[in-house]
């Protein structure tokens, strides 16, 4: 029992390093990364632990506005935000968001943003979605009159299906 | 032959080290904290939980789901097999879903039937995350990472409705107590010692403008910073000062002379960012395991400490340090 203890404490150390000394993005044998993977998933313990690393990043504003039969109205819609904590998780969503620039990511995510905000109102046809990035200024250029620029980062429009 | 012996000795010295007795009452400390952050982050959005982990909130099921292992626990295939069962609607078999992660927790805190209670809780957590990973941040990663360790620790055994109902026998010091202690202090090492590379890495920890740029993000805005950038030594003497606080932490929490303060820094940096930033759930799971896994050791060093030499400080020594006062002895 005790050398079967011992075993596992091994191995869950051995997991923990190989993935914080980021050796899982060297070595790239499918059996390690399977293994890794998996074990990451159930335990988390084997994560990248680097937030805020190696610098901060600019955030991500999401606009949304979303339309009936009559495109000339908005309907409003919102994101929830009842408390700081619902609207941290939805700025988190958005960095996820952008996580990887990658363009199926930005898609899945803003077509899931379209959906849920027709989903919230029966009226709603289209939506139309433009994420702006907030360009934080350095501490000289802040000081120079510099302030934060928001410019247009991703947009893109969700229709509903007439069949 | 003798490097044998000198590997055989230092693998008994490690698991001496590792597998030392302590007491249980560390693990009740635990038990409350992680439960009352698992609860309490949850319990915040209540009201719009279908946003957040429903089928069609701001990430549907099918998009969180296809972005995962399919091996996965997923809190949609859970719902889905308990709408099945009980005829509920999918919304409605979510919400008991999350009624029974609240109600699990509740027992895992209490130490009510503990090791099931604490495996429910590592699953429907482990569920939901998955299905709102759009919006997981450190606290979930955390959260997540106490319930996994939890399912394999005594964690009832001591102030617990088990002992009560006589389900388990109270044991006040262990040695599984004493590795869970362990491996928890093992787990921040690591983790302050990664991110502090990591942060060293770049140059926004160096020149102070990572803490700028995250006192000025919207995200994070609750107080104008404008003034800093005229004073930006602040921000400077910051960064440097979180850098050395998670690069030094691996190392001083073993010697006792430095432990307390490594550990009140860290601490004191959580509660910073708590403030600063509004992660105050964030803040509060970090100070949950800084104490749980030195917490003891703390008192013991306080307790040591030559209070003659450092007459300034005397006033805390009427303070009752003791671990016995504590319940850790």
């Amino acid at each position: 029992m005790k050398r079967f203890r011992r075993g596992i404490l091994l191995f869950h150390f051995a997991v923990v390093l190989f993935t914080v000394a980021h050796l899982h993005e060297v070595v790239k044998h499918p059996l390690v990364t399977g293994l890794l993977d998996t074990y990451s998933s159930f335990s988390y313990t084997n994560r990248c632990f680097g937030f805020f690393s190696p610098g901060v990043n600019d955030d991500l504003e999401v606009h949304i506005k979303a339309y009936g039969t009559d495109t000339t109205r908005v309907i409003p819609a919102y994101f929830p935000g009842d408390n700081y904590i619902q609207r941290l998780r939805v700025r988190t969503m958005f960095a996820h968001f952008a996580e990887n620039v990658e363009e199926s990511t930005m898609g899945l995510y803003s077509r899931g943003w379209g959906l849920y905000i027709i989903n919230q109102n029966p009226e709603v046809q289209r939506v139309d979605i433009l994420v702006q990035q907030n360009g934080i200024p350095s501490m000289a250029a802040y000081r120079e009159g510099q302030r934060i620029v928001s410019s247009n980062f991703y947009s893109t429009q969700i229709e509903t299906i007439e069949e | 032959m003798k490097t044998f012996q000198k590997i055989k000795s230092l693998y008994q010295n490690i698991f001496a080290f590792i597998e030392k007795e302590a007491s249980t009452v560390n693990l009740v400390f635990f038990r409350l904290g992680l439960g009352l952050i698992a609860i309490l982050k949850f319990l915040i959005y209540s009201p719009n939980f279908l946003d957040f982990h429903g089928q069609y909130g701001m990430v549907p099921w099918a998009i969180s789901k296809a972005s995962i292992y399919p091996f996965l626990p997923h809190i949609g295939d859970v719902a889905l097999w308990l709408s099945d069962f009980t005829r509920q609607s999918l919304d409605a078999a979510t919400y008991t879903l999350y009624y029974i992660f609240i109600g699990a927790c509740i027992c895992f805190m209490i130490g009510f039937l503990t090791r099931l209670s604490s495996l429910i809780c590592c699953f429907l957590h482990l569920c939901l995350i998955y299905a709102a990973s759009g919006y997981m941040y450190g606290v979930d990663v955390f959260t997540q990472i106490g319930f996994f360790y939890c399912i394999f620790f005594p964690m009832g055994s001591n102030y617990s409705l088990d002992n009560v109902l006589g389900i388990r026998k109270v044991i006040r010091r262990s040695t599984e107590a004493g590795i869970l202690k362990r491996i928890v202090q093992f787990q921040l090492c690591l983790i302050y010692f990664s991110t502090a590379i990591e942060k060293g890495l770049g140059y926004q920890w160096w020149n102070g403008e990572a803490i700028w740029r995250t006192f000025m993000l919207p995200t994070f805005k609750h107080f104008d910073f404008g003034w800093m950038a005229y004073a930006p030594v602040i921000p400077l003497v910051m960064g440097w000062s979180i850098l050395l606080i998670e690069f030094t932490y691996a190392f001083l929490v073993w010697i006792p002379k430095y432990r307390t303060f490594a550990v009140i820094s860290a601490v004191g940096m959580h509660l910073g960012i708590g403030l600063v930033m509004g992660m105050w759930l964030f803040a509060g799971i970090m100070v949950c395991l800084n104490l749980f896994a030195f917490g003891a050791e703390i008192l013991v060093d306080i307790r040591a400490f030559n209070w003659k030499k450092r007459p300034g400080l005397a006033v805390l020594k009427r303070f009752n340090w003791s671990k016995e006062s504590a319940g850790l002895g």
